[in-house]
């Protein structure tokens, strides 16, 4: 119960001083170019990856891209690149 | 593209990992910061690029992950350096060219004369020689301005001498005058001689006595003009005086001419299908031949071409490529015609006319006769021609004066 109370405060706190929601929550900024390609922000790790479907693990759970000809171009600690055609993003 | 420059220059490998669970090897990559691009996936792991420095960072996340990695390719400079590295003679052999060109830099391989007409060549290149400048001196030793110097005081004709030095050639420009005029000390007392036998034409004195005249035929070595003033009142002799003598004298002369062809002479037929070429390469001394042709033949006569070889303008280095033509030749005994014969002689003797023209000698007539001998064709005569003639002979100023002294004795 503390947790969730805890978040919401978070939420709120953010909201009245308009403060960047990544920082605080730690949320991950997801950007998409048409349909080849997205960019992941604030990552946690890769839970599975394969040319089909990626999960990705974030801090407020998985996200999970569906499409085909999946590949990562690039992969560093802070955001990762993702090309293929993506069909479907699932949470 | 920049990037993808940036990573060849770097270097970087391909590598694939296998194992349990390579997404968590991914993961840990990541974590540690280390950049990892073109992730695909295989069958049982994922293979991806990864940095050639980085790569040596793996070990403890593959020995967490129990994770198996294999380089695939290794791409980029570093390990093409590699490569040449293993070839350690190659790289010698490149310091050591590159050493002896930079060496072979400092020395002059080629002395070039430019604009002499009267020196030869040989002559020139004889006394650089002398004087330490030759083909494979030092450059830094030779000093142009010093060389021009002694060039000029050594070669009177000479008016001007420039040296100048360019790359490995030393080239040397003359520009020659007119020799530096005989200066004839006209205060000294002489006479004037005759040099040839002959006949006097004209005779105009400006200084001394005349002792010939018009019309009067001389021996050689004859005083045409004497140079002792005998100043007399009447008959008397009152004193002697002695002067440089100045005449111009034309005198009739005749100059002997034989000339004589035999019939028979031997020709040279060259045989073009024959003809033999050698090269050759030659450095400094030493030649080293590359064809070696078989020669049957005896007769041949040898065309030499050299050059030099300059790799660079203006770089030469000892090396010569040498071109040697054997010009095999047959010989053909041939017989002259009555004609013939006659025809090359009487074009010799205009030619040796005309050169005597040239000298400035007048020619009146020639009695040259062609005769027809046995085996040869024989011309003889002599040619008779008006030439100026006199030359100047010094003589002591005291003992000719002791000479006089009788007459004066008397006198007194």
């Amino acid at each position: 119960m503390k947790k969730k109370e805890k978040k919401k405060k978070k939420i709120n706190f953010t909201e009245i001083f308009e403060v960047p929601k990544d920082v605080i929550l730690g949320e991950a900024i997801i950007t998409l170019t048409g349909k080849r390609e997205a960019v992941i922000e604030n990552y946690k790790g890769i839970v599975e990856y394969t040319n089909e479907y990626i999960r990705i693990l974030t801090k407020n759970g998985v996200i999970e891209f569906k499409g085909s000809n999946f590949n990562i171009t690039y992969l560093t600690n802070e955001e990762m690149k993702v090309t293929g055609s993506i069909i479907e993003i699932n949470y | 593209m920049i990037l993808s420059l940036w990573k060849y220059m770097q270097g970087y490998v391909v590598i694939r990992v296998r194992g349990y669970s390579p997404e968590r090897f991914i993961n840990l990559c990541a974590n540690k910061n280390i950049y990892i691009w073109n992730v695909r996936k295989i069958a049982d792991g994922y293979i991806f690029c990864i940095s050639g420095k980085a790569f040596f960072m793996l070990s403890p996340i593959a020995k967490k992950t129990k994770c198996r990695v294999k380089i695939l390719k290794k791409i980029g400079m570093p390990f093409k350096f590699l490569k040449v590295k293993r070839r350690k003679y190659f790289l010698y052999g490149l310091l050591i060219s590159i050493a002896a060109v930079i060496m072979l830099s400092f020395f002059v391989w080629r002395i070039e004369i430019e604009g002499n007409m009267k020196y030869t060549t040989e002559e020139i290149t004889a006394y650089l020689t002398k004087e330490n400048v030759t083909i494979g001196s030092f450059k830094p030793k030779i000093q142009c301005s010093k060389l021009d110097d002694q060039l000029l005081s050594h070669f009177n004709q000479t008016m001007w001498v420039s040296s100048e030095l360019i790359g490995t050639k030393l080239i040397i420009h003359i520009r020659e005058g007119v020799e530096s005029e005989v200066i004839i000390d006209d205060k000294k007392p002489c006479d004037i001689v005759a040099t040839n036998a002959g006949t006097i034409v004209s005779i105009i004195t400006r200084k001394g006595t005349p002792l010939v005249k018009q019309g009067d035929v001389v021996e050689k070595d004859t005083v045409l003009v004497s140079g002792t003033l005998e100043i007399k009142e009447l008959t008397q002799l009152k004193a002697v005086e002695f002067t440089h003598s100045d005449a111009d004298i034309l005198l009739k002369t005749k100059y002997p001419y034989s000339d004589t062809i035999s019939y028979q002479y031997i020709e040279r037929n060259y045989i073009k299908d024959q003809q033999k070429t050698d090269k050759a390469l030659q450095f400094f001394n030493h030649r080293i031949n590359l064809l070696k042709p078989k020669i049957n033949s005896m007769n041949y006569d040898i065309v030499e071409k050299q050059k030099q070889i300059e790799p660079i303008k203006n770089f030469y280095l000892p090396i010569y490529y040498m071109t040697t033509t054997f010009m095999i030749y047959e010989e053909v005994e041939k017989t002259y015609t009555v004609e013939e014969t006659e025809e090359i002689l009487k074009s010799r003797l205009n030619l040796h006319m005309e050169k005597l023209e040239e000298n400035n000698i007048q020619i009146l007539s020639n009695d040259v006769i062609f005769k027809e001998d046995k085996e040869a064709f024989i011309a003889t005569g002599s040619i008779y021609v008006i030439e100026k003639n006199g030359q100047d002979k010094f003589f002591d100023e005291l003992t000719r004066r002791q000479g006089y002294n009788e007459y004066f004795t008397e006198e007194d």
